[in-house]
C-alpha cells in the first residue's frame, strides 16, 4: 500500500496552509489560510477511513471557525503590526 | 576540432551531496505509507502549533496556532486507529461477523476525536470573545502589551 498522490499533495497543502498562516500580515488572509487546512484535514480523515469525523471537520474546521475568526477581525483591526 | 567546455567542477562537488540527500527523501517518499504520511503531518502541526503559541506576538495568531496543535492531535489519534485496506466501521445487515471484525477500522478513536472537534470549536469561540474584549480594553492585538503587568 503506497502513498496516493492526491493525499500526498493535501497533506503537504494542509502543512504549508498552517505555516503561512502565520507569517501573513493581513489577517484575513491568515483566517483563508486557516479554512484551507481544515477543508484539507478534512479530505485525509475521509481517506483514513472515518467518515463522521470528516463530516463535522468540513463544517466546523472548514466554515464555522473562519466565520469565527472573521468577525473577530472586523470587531477588532485587520493589520498586524509587526516590528 | 577540439571542443573546450568550461565546467567548474567545484559547483558538482558541493551539489553531488544535495542531490544524493534529494533522492533518498523521494525514494523514502515513494515508499511512505499514508499512515506514515499522517504521522508526519501531525508532528509537523504539533511544532507549528507550539512555535505559534510561544513566540508569535499577536493573539489571533496565537488562536490559530492553537487551532493547529488540536488538529495535529485529532489527526495523530485518527492515524493510530486507521488500517491499510481496511472498511469504514459501519456495519451492515448483510454482512458476516467474523470479516467486519477482521476488515474494519479500529473505531474507539473516531468517536474520541468527533468529541474533541466540538469541544475544541466552543473553546476556541470563547478564547475570540476574550481577544474582542481584550481589544476593547487595551486598543491593542500585541500580547506583549495585553500581558505586561502594569
Amino acid at each position: 500500500m503506497y502513498l496516493n498522490i492526491v493525499d500526498f499533495i493535501v497533506l503537504a497543502l494542509i502543512v504549508m496552509s498552517y505555516i503561512g498562516a502565520l507569517i501573513q500580515k493581513d489577517l484575513i488572509k491568515c483566517v483563508v489560510l486557516t479554512g484551507l487546512g481544515g477543508l484539507g484535514l478534512a479530505y485525509i480523515f475521509s481517506s483514513l477511513l472515518a467518515p463522521d469525523v470528516a463530516l463535522t471537520e468540513a463544517i466546523l474546521g472548514g466554515a464555522v471557525l473562519p466565520a469565527f475568526f472573521a468577525f473577530t477581525v472586523k470587531r477588532t483591526q485587520r493589520l498586524d503590526e509587526i516590528d | 576540432m577540439i571542443l573546450y567546455y568550461d565546467i567548474n567542477y567545484d559547483i558538482i562537488l558541493i551539489l553531488y551531496p544535495i542531490i544524493e540527500i534529494a533522492i533518498i527523501l523521494l525514494i523514502l517518499v515513494m515508499n511512505m505509507d499514508l499512515q506514515l504520511a499522517s504521522f508526519i503531518t501531525a508532528g509537523i502541526l504539533a511544532i507549528v502549533g507550539l512555535y505559534g503559541v510561544f513566540f508569535v506576538d499577536n493573539v489571533l495568531k496565537k488562536i490559530i496556532a492553537l487551532s493547529a496543535l488540536g488538529n495535529g492531535v485529532n489527526l495523530t489519534l485518527i492515524a493510530i486507529g486507521y488500517k491499510a485496506g481496511g472498511i469504514v466501521p459501519i456495519k451492515m445487515p448483510s454482512m458476516e461477523f467474523t470479516m467486519f471484525a477482521t476488515k474494519a477500522v479500529y473505531p474507539l478513536p473516531q468517536a474520541l476525536v468527533l468529541t474533541n472537534i466540538v469541544i475544541e470549536a466552543s473553546m476556541l469561540a470563547i478564547m475570540l470573545a476574550l481577544s474582542i474584549v481584550f481589544y476593547k480594553k487595551y486598543k491593542t492585538l500585541k500580547a506583549s502589551i495585553i500581558l505586561k503587568e502594569d
